[in-house]
């Protein structure tokens, strides 16, 4: 049987999925085994953007785009990808919903450039640099068939994945890779497993001090996103005692993950009061998802930009 | 789904015809698919059977266009329902055009009153076209009664002779509860005098066993776990070892003669002694004896002696599972624990709380009849209510003490004395011929001085051999409420099911109900009257509901996140012995709360699902001209709509026609999903949802929830500048009609603003 091929691409991105998905080892080579690499940029393997272009269209099986689109150059690519690619893969939080890199639209780039490089921003970008978009979620630059959460997704979520392709049992196009169920369902601190029901939220908490161990941190004011977010992190999170913040994107059949999350929060409140006490909401509920929230959308149908 | 629909008019008289041009909607409803016969009458509320009888067998679903169906006087929802059972169509699948109060009496515009008219009946056939049927509640025909006092049997009595079994299940070896421990009860509001325990009690107690096919007793019991399971309460009940077989004794009392044990009697809070075998008082009815397990040494003589043969010592503790379909909560009150009160030294000899008093009298347990008796009232303020009948027996027991001896003093403190209603302040009146001392001062301190009691007001010191401490009485019922997943009161006591005022017995969680002095306290008369009226309501309820609006989960969805779980105040939603959440249609009150907020979508929200909405919402204003702002008003079920009702009629207000309204189940069963996808895809400009009032929601917490939620939103919305869409909340009860119409004007006027703007 001929080797699938397969194309990798990291967009605006930390290289946080790269590790991950190196970080799945002897699966990794076991997938290297049925795959063959046709295009790996700009890290891990020595490929050039022009490789790609040079390739018939649809002629890779299938491609990993990671990362969101912040400049022209990561369009450019994406759209290669889109066009060499069979099945294209939003792989990551940020090629998915824009990351969190995609909090970057609550600012002017002048505002944040100045922030980064001093007064002096202009001169020092002149010249070779590509020129910044607004983040953007990949399948707002082109079709996305398949979506995949985490910051980063988790070895064990990578593994899946390379499965599913490998057996050519992948869902219908425009699915998430998720085991579809929240963090709350894998999570050992859920109060169902002692056949308790989850109290209301009556205090909110920073995440500054050390949680118990073993209570629900949503019970104990730890403004939790488990119960909206993708679990098939396993509740890594959590299990380390750290509230759940999202990165695994919405649950499937959910448009809009940060509404949903303040559905599922704010109705948790005692009291309205409580509102006032997340330092900011914006940070809370759309973390991972602010450029494809409908807040968002609607700011951008304004044509509006602060 | 409804395929063949009828489109039914009613021009109430004529009167619509005035502003609305029916032959003009007619025409339109050609051009819709679907609609097999449009019906136009005047007066559909006098003869709608006869009206519709043209419809049997020819549609399955109706859209009515008339009057309101929350508000008709006529013809409201419950008579539609009833008419589309008789045309052999399911109560699900209809929905009404609100052309009387919400068109015609709020709007002029002629030209745009057919607009709204237009798109209300796009609306209303989006909606029935996507209804499924109704659900049919199974109920077992069974119900469980926790109490075995008087009202507890009275109503376990009256079930009986209406065909309904039932168990009553109670803690103590007897029948009786609280009537028990009092000697005289006041007979009734006409009639300042007394009936005796040792009657009533008995008369009561053979009542109930008379009717032995129809009420299970079960005593020396408890409940100790209650499972929702498909409509029916799967009761576990722990029953005590049942050593003397209540068949076969015929209380000869031999057992007892040979019994060498003696132990405290708790009737008489063990101030007396019986027997490990005996009776603790002797017209404790079942008519048995029982044994006192810890104390019984099983030396087998009574077994021995037994002429019955009803004695066995081996007989071990049972678990009894049962199935109920309604569960009646009769489990009385108790007494606060009065050694919390440190100054008025209740423990000290001589100290009393009323309910011990009430025994130490009936028996004659006072070493020498006190000379002088203080009543201590009221806590009240430190407790944070009224006891209610505390005053009451307070003047009854004084009354009574100062009448069979008028040499004994009798003192009662109270700054203010509630004896209310006719008989009892008529017993004050006599008290106070008689000589009781009415002092009016707070009491500060009771302490025994020297072999004397002292009772310290604020001005004064009164010696006393004895004071009765009138201590604040307490729910009972807090044990079987939390199994039942009732919602309390913050003193304990359930809370009722609104509308409270006309539903006093019906609890949150459907078919179960609170009777007696587990609501609130009460005297014995007072106990029955709620008892006989709660059969009736379980009576209802047995037969089972046709409901349209309930919510189901899909267990391959759920993700267990048990946000549901803390929403539903009808304690609907249960976690299963598997670690599964299941929501149970038949106790489901249909309010929505769970829907919205559940994070993996894996519940339905039946006959209102957002999709259903979204289809509304896409035709909502379709025949509206371009360029005028759309505004959705969603309003729930009870109050918010209900004031849209009244807007016009009532209130005399005049509104654009530019909004629509959508009647949902509660508030908080509106998404926040649907709300940004009505944005998103530009369906309309502005939202406002309107629930009940601070402290009147229908389902306790909605209303605050669905505030919350469109609080949060809006914020997100204004930190994006978002301008051009607008999202408001109101608390809007009925009266509020003219506040409703203020919040719909003024999103429009805001949103007409932002169209000049852009």
């Amino acid at each position: 049987m001929s080797k699938l091929k397969f194309a990798y691409y990291l967009a605006g991105g930390c290289a946080g999925c790269d590790t991950s998905l190196l970080d799945t080892g002897e699966k990794l080579l076991e997938f290297l085994d049925n795959v063959e690499i046709t295009f790996f940029a700009p890290t891990i393997a020595d490929f050039k953007y022009e490789d790609p272009e040079k390739l018939p269209p649809k002629s890779i099986d299938f491609g990993f785009v990671t990362g969101n689109i912040r400049n022209e150059e990561h369009e450019k690519i994406a759209k290669v990808m889109r066009e060499k690619c069979k099945v294209l893969i939003a792989f990551g939080i940020c090629a998915s919903c824009g990351g969190v890199k995609g909090l970057s639209a609550l600012f002017k780039d002048e505002e944040i450039l100045q922030k980064v490089y001093g007064k002096e921003w202009k001169s020092l970008l002149s010249g070779e640099v590509p020129k910044l978009k607004r983040a953007r979620a990949l399948d707002d630059v082109v079709e996305v068939d398949y979506y995949v959460g985490g910051c980063p997704p988790s070895r064990e979520h990578i593994e899946k994945i390379f499965k599913t392709i490998i057996d050519g049992s992948l869902p219908p196009k425009g699915s998430w890779l998720t085991m579809g169920k929240a963090v709350c369902d894998v999570c050992p601190r859920n109060p169902i497993l002692k056949g308790k029901k989850k109290k209301q939220i009556t205090q909110v908490k920073r995440f500054l001090d050390v949680p118990k161990e073993d209570e629900c941190l949503l019970e104990q004011g730890y403004l939790c996103l488990g119960a909206v977010t993708q679990g098939d992190c396993g509740a890594r999170c959590t299990k380390a005692n750290v509230p759940c913040r999202g990165c695994g994107g919405p649950i499937p059949g959910v448009r809009d993950f940060g509404t949903k999350a303040i559905s599922a929060i704010a109705t948790s409140f005692e009291d309205i009061s409580f509102l006032k006490k997340i330092p900011s909401s914006v940070h809370l509920f759309y973390r991972y998802s602010l450029v494809k929230s409908l807040p968002m959308i609607l700011k951008e149908k304004l044509g509006e930009r602060k | 789904m409804a395929k063949n629909v009828g489109v039914v008019f009613c021009t109430c008289g004529g009167k619509l015809k005035e502003k609305i041009d029916f032959d003009s909607v007619k025409d339109y409803l050609k051009e819709v698919e679907g609609i097999k016969e449009v019906v136009i009458t005047d007066d559909l509320c006098v003869s709608p059977y006869e009206k519709l009888s043209c419809l049997k067998g020819k549609v399955d679903g109706i859209v009515f266009g008339g009057c309101s169906e929350r508000s008709s006087l006529k013809f409201n929802e419950d008579m539609i329902e009833k008419t589309l059972v008789s045309l052999g169509i399911d109560p699900s699948f209809y929905e009404v055009v609100n052309l009387r109060e919400q068109c015609f009496y709020i709007h002029d515009d002629l030209e745009g009153i057919d607009r709204k008219i237009k798109d209300s009946f796009s609306m209303a056939l989006e909606k029935l076209r996507s209804n499924i049927p109704s659900y049919k509640e199974k109920i077992k025909e069974k119900v469980l009664i926790v109490g075995g006092g008087i009202a507890g049997q009275r109503c376990a009595q009256a079930l009986a002779d209406l065909g309904i079994e039932s168990t009553i299940v109670e803690e103590k070896p007897y029948l009786g509860g609280k009537g028990l421990e009092v000697a005289l009860f006041w007979q009734s509001e006409s009639s300042p005098s007394f009936c005796t325990t040792d009657c009533v009690v008995p008369v009561v107690g053979r009542d109930t066993l008379l009717r032995k096919e129809k009420i299970k007793v079960l005593t020396s019991s408890q409940v100790v776990d209650v499972e929702k399971k498909e409509g029916k309460f799967v009761v576990k009940i722990e029953r005590k070892p049942l050593y003397v077989d209540p068949n076969k004794c015929v209380s000869c009392g031999e057992c007892s003669k040979v019994c060498p044990v003696e132990v405290p009697n708790p009737y008489n809070l063990g101030k007396t002694k019986i027997k490990a075998i005996d009776k603790p008082l002797p017209l404790a009815i079942p008519d048995y004896y029982t044994i006192d397990d810890e104390a019984c040494t099983k030396c087998g003589k009574c077994e021995e002696v037994c002429p019955q043969n009803a004695i066995n010592l081996n007989a071990k503790e049972e678990t009894i599972t049962e199935e109920f379909g309604s569960v009646v909560i009769a489990t009385g009150f108790t007494s606060y624990d009065m050694k919390v009160f440190e100054n008025l030294s209740y423990g000290e000899e001589g100290v009393l709380t009323l309910r011990e008093f009430e025994r130490y009298l009936a028996n004659g347990l006072f070493k020498e009849s006190p000379k002088e008796v203080s009543f201590v009232l009221c806590l009240k303020d430190k407790v944070g209510y009224c006891s209610k009948i505390t005053c009451n027996i307070v003047i009854k027991q004084a009354f009574l003490l100062k009448r069979n001896n008028k040499n004994v003093k009798v003192r009662i403190f109270a700054k203010e004395l509630r004896t209310t209603g006719r008989a009892f302040e008529e017993f004050r009146r006599r008290a106070k011929k008689l000589g009781v001392e009415f002092i009016k001062e707070a009491v500060e301190k009771v302490e025994r001085k020297e072999g004397k009691l002292e009772v310290a007001t604020t001005n004064s010191i009164y010696t006393s051999d004895l004071v009765v401490l009138a201590e604040p009485l307490v729910p009972q019922q807090v044990k079987i409420s939390k199994m039942l997943d009732l919602q309390l009161d913050k003193f304990g006591f359930p809370l009722e099911f609104q509308p409270r005022v006309i539903n006093p017995l019906e609890t949150f969680v459907k078919r179960v109900f609170v009777i007696g002095g587990a609501k609130g306290f009460k005297d014995v008369q007072e106990s029955i009257e709620s008892a006989l009226g709660g059969a009736v309501r379980v009576y209802k309820a047995l037969k089972g509901e046709r409901k349209k609006y309930y919510s189901t989960i899909d267990q391959d969805k759920c993700s267990r996140c048990e946000t549901c779980l803390s929403c539903c105040p009808h304690g609907a939603i249960t976690i299963t012995k598997d670690e599964k959440v299941f929501i149970d249609p038949s106790l489901c009150r249909g309010c929505g709360l769970c829907y919205p907020p559940c994070p993996s979508k894996a519940i339905r929200f039946n006959n209102l699902e957002d999709e259903q909405i979204l289809r509304m919402a896409k035709v909502a204003f379709r025949n509206l001209e371009k360029g005028k702002p759309r505004v959705l008003a969603f309003l729930c079920y009870w109050c918010a709509y209900g004031a849209a009702d009244l807007m016009g009629i009532k209130h005399k207000e005049k509104l654009p026609e530019n909004f629509r309204t959508i009647r949902i189940r509660c508030s908080a069963s509106l998404s926040l999903d649907v709300i940004a996808k009505i944005f998103e895809e530009d369906l309309a400009d502005g939202i406002v949802v309107a629930g009940c009032p601070v402290a009147n929601c229908h389902h306790v917490f909605g209303n605050y929830m669905q505030e919350r939620r469109i609080e949060a939103f809006k914020e997100m919305l204004e930190l994006m500048g978002v301008k051009n869409k607008v999202v408001r909340w109101e608390y809007i009860g009925v009266p509020q009609g003219k506040k409703l119409a203020k919040a719909i004007r003024e999103v429009l006027k805001a949103l007409e603003v932002e169209n000049v703007k852009a």
